[in-house]
């Protein structure tokens, strides 16, 4: 999607915990967010010309072999796919550190004005019922002209009845 | 029968389609980018600036700023070749330049330094050091060190060498908190640290630490205190730094006459004495008592062969600078003049200039400027000599953008450049031979407080203009007025065909003096935008901001209008407020006022009221210092009857809060105590306060209130206190901003019945921290204090870095806070959080649960209140919001848009309907489809189609505000921060003006052609019935 990831260097950021820590962006398109507590945090890309999903990323400490957690230990990374307004799941699939996120989409901001056309114009329901009626409007007498005036007649008196 | 039936059946149909292509609108279409809308990037006002040559001899300007931003501007143009914004919380205390790399150094306890490539703003490398308990406030270096790309820098509470790309420092040597260190030295193998040391009781004086460090190690070598009583950055020392002598400091005693100067590491003797005649014959000993040393250059470890400093000295009432120079004769330490000059109020700077390594510091780069600041600004560029090599003058009125504060030289091409800094917040490039600025930018409104619209009077037609001068009794009334206009629009259909039908070039978009224009004339405008456009989009959008700048944009193109600099005794007014207190009548001689509300350096509140079209300011006076200081600010709804002017109360702090008025006059008095009603109002969140109070305003007896003066107040009794529950602190509080205007009083349900809006102009939403964690949500009755509604949300926080946003429109309120995790359903402490993000929570209210059932008291009375029903509901929001806002169109009748600043730099509209807290959960009854209410989804949508910035970067959006244009379907936004932009937006659909792509031409042919039918087939019809009637 995004070819050139240099462009993001200043015009993205990374943004932790919806701004409790920001990172920049590098040349090459690497980011790294320091002194990031442990637990759980949402990791977004806040770039103004690409979508980028958006990652649940739990620290915690690899237990030792007392089984008690340290302080300075070694922290583990996982790192999930998250979808805004859903329910954060153990059952995703944890994504491989260090973290690989690529845009999934590039921003459309604009409408493309239509310009005039024919088929546009007779494909709204609109014309179509004016059609419609005025196909009822000069086909109808014609039909009616073109019938012969006996079975008219018997139409006629049948509708009379 | 059946002809004619279906006949008018096709024409209301053929209506339908028209409407129908209208509404189906949506998003902004490629041509309109720019056309309706206009962005301007901004950066803040610079701290430090320094030129970068490249090696192909470019010249960038790399800049910090006071908003945090990291930017390179184009030393030609002025515009940001690029730019890095830190988080709000981060301060950048630091710049320097080695090369292609730029180094930062940002934050407090927690640092941060990060190199840059300084061609494409990327970030090469960066560290952060996480907080220390022994950080000492403002201590912090950073600098390159030679021969190396590793960098040394004082974070936190340490002293770290860092190579590219650290995961830990090379080596970290603790500080233990001696001293708030604040200059380091680099020579070849060792470095010096210099702090302020901490005072204790042993050890009460005040003196310099140093510290001398091993580069390899980062062992302590030595250290030492050099007394002195001179603090680092004082205007009696400098730090000299040389390649091949090694660092100095020198100093003057105070009552002393004679330089101290230590060399950096000796401590045998501490220093010697320099006598500072030697440099400059005429200087006397009384002086030297009054004399002045200053650094010159931004990045004195560059350039800095032989250093250098400055001397500023009075003699004969003349200020005279010399700039002096060190340099070894015979291993002996010699000070050196260089050059000697006039400086009366002149702001002296080195040249910023960073240069390659490779090219050594030539003459040029070792020029000095020296910017004379009062009168007309005018500035000289030395060189060795006496003479000046360069010297110009600008035509700057300081009453525009204050005075002139900073000034630093850089050269481009051979040829000097001066960039100035005022304390308003403009920086401007001047060249030599020109009295115009060679570019410049407005960096004032980065500071924005407050910004409110004027209405432009609608353009008047020359002949009312004409009847104005001649006859002005025409324009009293309406009717004449029409008739006049109507005698010109008459005038203007006959020379109609001679413009060939209008068809070529009417550019009723383009406003007087959009077009091209001198940068002079664009700094300084001529001629104010006085009159508005029949459609309510140009309009005047008067920002105040804390530098003390008032200025006046047009909504339309951002074009200036007026800019007016408010000084108290010399130092800039801190404006918070801005209103538009009288609107004049079009033609009328009266003048639209704008009061503005400030505070001077002593926190005493300041009134200035101008003249909103032209930015004079009136009253002899002309800025008024008042005797107190106000908490609040606030319009009162009414007016002194003499001047028409709305009256504003101003509500001081303390125990016993008083209530002063603007205008001060007995007059004004009277008209406060004239109202029906008494005048409640509340202080607001005060920091750190449990309660919110609320007040009643009492009339003294009609005697009294004669002769009213600047001093006077109303004394206010308190009515009541809200108390906030134990341990909360009160975060923030949200209210009505203006007038509200509502269209429906209910809402109509599927059934047909109807849900009665509950609306309370006088409903205070307050937000409060929990002693046992997460956020209280209050909404309070201003007049009776009575609790209303209140929430809890148990996991959620609010900080500097996650901040609460709300926004109050008719019977809505939307807030939007963190929230950590979002319990469901007795979760237990210690559970995973089952999500976090930003929440935006809607609280509807309406007078009854039961439909059809409203209060039926004619008058509103806060004291006998029911109780609303409020609904509420949330959503996760798409991205971080900095700022949330409602559009406003004339009568309320097309929908509202909710506005978010997203932190990623776009304005996102999002439509009414959304925010609905009815929306069904569950499938929609029969009833709700027939409502048209949406299905519920947890999350509102980032539809690309709705971002009214579109491909603009809006950075630091932190406060939108909207206003009706005269369709009711239009209404503008606009957004300020750091940068500004302004667009309008159609909530509901352009449903009252043609689309651009309406072709008056096609009307015409086509209504031509059906005429020219009917002539046509006229007599052939005749003709056939004629014939009819024969067969």
């Amino acid at each position: 999607m995004l070819s050139d990831v240099s462009q993001l260097a200043t015009r993205a950021q990374v943004v932790l915990n919806g701004g409790e820590h920001r990172a920049f962006i590098q040349k090459d398109g690497t980011f790294a967010v320091d002194n990031v507590k442990l637990g759980d945090s949402l990791l977004e890309i806040a770039s103004s010309d690409y979508v980028f999903p958006k990652i649940h990323v739990r620290i915690s400490l690899k237990e030792t072999g007392e089984g008690k957690e340290e302080e300075g230990g070694r922290a583990s990374i996982a790192a999930r796919y998250v979808q805004i307004g859903s329910e954060w799941s153990d059952d995703a699939p944890v994504l491989a550190y260090p973290l690989r996120i690529s845009a999934s989409d590039k921003y459309d901001f604009f409408t493309e004005r239509q310009g005039f056309s024919i088929i546009a114009m007779f494909s709204n329901p609109y014309m179509m019922m004016v059609g419609a009626s005025l196909l009822a409007v000069f086909i109808l007498p014609k039909l009616q002209a073109n019938m012969d005036p006996e079975a008219l007649k018997e139409l006629q008196g049948g509708t009379k009845e | 029968m059946l002809g004619s039936h279906s006949l008018t059946h096709a024409a209301l149909a053929a209506v339908l389609a028209v409407s129908s292509f209208s509404m189906t609108v949506q998003g902004l279409f490629p041509d309109e980018a720019g056309r309706i809308d206009w962005y301007r990037a901004q950066i803040g006002v610079p701290k430090s600036i320094v030129a970068h040559t490249q090696e192909d001899r470019s010249t960038n300007i790399l800049t910090i700023t006071d908003r945090n931003v990291l930017a390179s501007l184009n030393p030609d143009n002025g515009e940001i070749a690029w730019r890095q914004l830190f988080s709000p919380t981060e301060r950048i205390n630091a710049l320097k330049v080695r090369g292609s790399l730029a180094l930062t150094h940002s934050g407090g306890n927690e640092t941060h330094v990060r190199v840059w490539d300084a061609q494409s703003g990327a970030l090469a490398w960066g560290y952060s050091q996480p907080p220390s308990p022994n950080y000492q406030a403002d201590s912090g270096a950073v600098e390159f060190l030679r021969k190396s790309q590793d960098v040394l820098a004082i974070v936190g509470d340490s002293l770290v060498r860092l190579a590219p790309n650290p995961s830990k420092p090379v080596w970290e040597l603790a500080l233990n908190g001696t001293a708030s260190y604040k200059r380091l030295v680099v020579q070849d193998n060792v470095a010096f640290i210099i702090g302020d040391a901490v005072l204790s009781k042993k050890q009460p004086k005040a003196r310099l630490h140093v510290v001398e460090v091993s580069l390899k190690t980062g062992r302590v070598k030595q250290q030492y205190d050099v007394n002195t009583e001179r603090s680092l950055g004082s205007s009696s020392s400098v730090v000299l730094e040389s390649k091949e002598y090694g660092g100095y400091i020198l100093w003057r005693d105070d009552k002393n006459i004679v330089w101290n100067i230590h060399r950096l590491g000796m401590q045998e003797p501490m220093w010697d004495i320099y006598h500072a005649k030697l440099v400059q014959s005429e200087l006397m000993p009384v002086d030297m008592l009054t004399s002045t040393l200053g650094e010159l250059d931004a990045d004195p470890g560059l350039i800095a062969d032989k250093p250098r400093f400055t001397l500023t000295y009075t003699k004969d009432n003349k200020v005279k600078t010399v700039v002096v120079e060190m340099t070894h004769a015979n291993d002996k330490l010699e000070l050196r003049k260089v050059v000697g000059f006039r400086s009366d109020n002149a702001i002296i700077a080195g040249s910023g200039g960073a240069t390659l390594p490779s090219s050594g510091a030539s003459q040029t780069e070792r020029a000095v400027v020296a910017v004379r600041t009062s009168g007309a600004v005018s500035w000289r560029v030395y060189g060795s000599n006496k003479t000046p090599t360069h010297s110009g003058e600008l035509a700057y009125d300081a009453a525009t953008y204050g005075p002139v504060t900073a000034a630093s030289l850089y050269y481009v091409g051979g040829d000097p450049r001066v960039l100035i800094q005022t304390s308003g917040g403009l920086v401007a490039a001047l060249a030599p031979g020109s009295n115009a600025p060679v570019w410049f930018r407005d960096e004032s409104l980065t500071h924005a407080t407050d910004m409110t619209f004027l209405e432009l009077p609608a353009p008047a037609s020359s002949a009312e203009h004409a009847a104005k001068a001649t006859d002005p009794s025409v324009l009293a009334s309406p009717v004449t007025r029409y008739v006049l206009r109507w005698v010109e629009t008459a005038k203007s259909l006959a020379a109609w065909p001679a413009s060939g039908f209008g068809l070529f070039g009417s550019s009723s978009d383009t406003e007087p003096g959009s077009g091209s224009q001198s940068t002079l004339e664009a700094l300084v405008p001529t001629a104010p935008l006085t009159e508005g456009d029949h459609f309510g989009f140009r309009k005047l959008s008067i920002f105040g901001t804390s530098t003390g700048v008032v200025a006046a944009l047009s909504t339309q193109s951002g074009a200036r209008s007026w800019t007016r600099y408010l000084a108290d005794n010399g130092t800039a007014v801190t404006v918070e407020r801005v209103f538009i207190t009288r609107r004049s009548q079009p033609l009328a001689n009266t003048p639209s006022l704008l009061t503005v509300v400030g505070r001077n350096t002593y926190g005493n509140s300041v009134v200035v009221v101008l003249d909103a079209l032209t930015g004079e300011i009136l009253g002899d006076g002309g800025i008024h210092v008042l005797p107190f200081n106000h908490v609040k600010v606030f319009e009162l709804p009414t007016t002194e009857k003499t001047t028409e002017q709305q009256l504003l109360g101003l509500a001081t702090g303390g125990s016993e809060p008083r209530l002063a008025i603007w205008p001060a006059t007995a007059e004004a008095a009277k008209a406060f105590c004239a109202l029906p009603e008494s005048v409640f109002f509340d202080l607001g969140a005060l920091a750190g306060s449990s309660q919110l109070r609320g007040y009643r305003a009492e009339c003294p007896t009609e005697a009294e209130l004669d002769p009213w003066k600047e001093s006077s107040a109303f004394l206010p009794s308190r009515s009541w206190v809200f108390d906030l529950p134990e341990g909360e602190v009160l975060l923030a509080s949200s209210e009505y901003h203006g007038a509200q205007t509502t269209a429906l009083l209910g809402r109509v349900l599927g059934d047909r019945s109807v849900l009665y809006k509950y609306i309370n102009p006088h409903l205070v939403t307050l937000a409060s921290r929990r002693a046992a964690g997460g956020i209280g949500i209050y909404f309070v009755d201003r007049v009776s204090g009575r609790l209303l509604y209140s929430a809890v949300h148990e996991s959620a926080s609010v900080s500097d870095k996650q901040p609460f946003l709300a926004t109050q429109s008719e019977n809505r309120i939307i807030y939007q806070l963190w929230q950590d995790s979002t319990p469901v359903g007795g979760s237990t402490e210690g559970a995973q959080p089952r999500s976090k993000g930003y929440v935006t929570v809607v609280a509807e209210m309406f007078e009854s649960d039961k439909p059809d059932t409203r209060d039926e008291s004619k008058a509103f009375s806060s004291f006998d209140l029911k109780l609303p029903h409020v609904i509420t509901t949330a959503f996760m929001a798409p991205e971080p919001a900095t700022a949330l806002g409602v559009t406003r169109t004339g009568s309320q009748i097309t929908t509202r848009d909710v506005l978010f600043g997203l932190s990623s730099g776009k304005l996102l509209s999002l439509p009414d309907q959304l925010f609905d807290p009815r929306r069904p959960k569950k499938s929609p009854t029969k009833d709700e489809q027939a409502e048209g209410l949406m299905p519920y989804m947890p999350s509102l949508p980032l539809d690309p189609k709705r971002v009214l910035s579109h491909a603009n970067v809006v950075a630091g959006i932190a406060h939108i505000k909207s206003a009706p244009t005269h369709l009711e379907s239009t209404s503008l936004v606009a957004s300020y921060g750091l940068d500004l932009f302004f667009t309008r937006t159609s909530p509901s659909g352009t449903f009252d003006q043609l689309s651009p792509s309406f072709s008056k031409v096609n009307l015409v042919v086509t209504t031509l052609a059906l005429v020219v039918g009917c002539l046509l087939g006229g007599p052939m019809v005749r003709r056939k019935l004629t014939n009819q009637a024969w067969a």
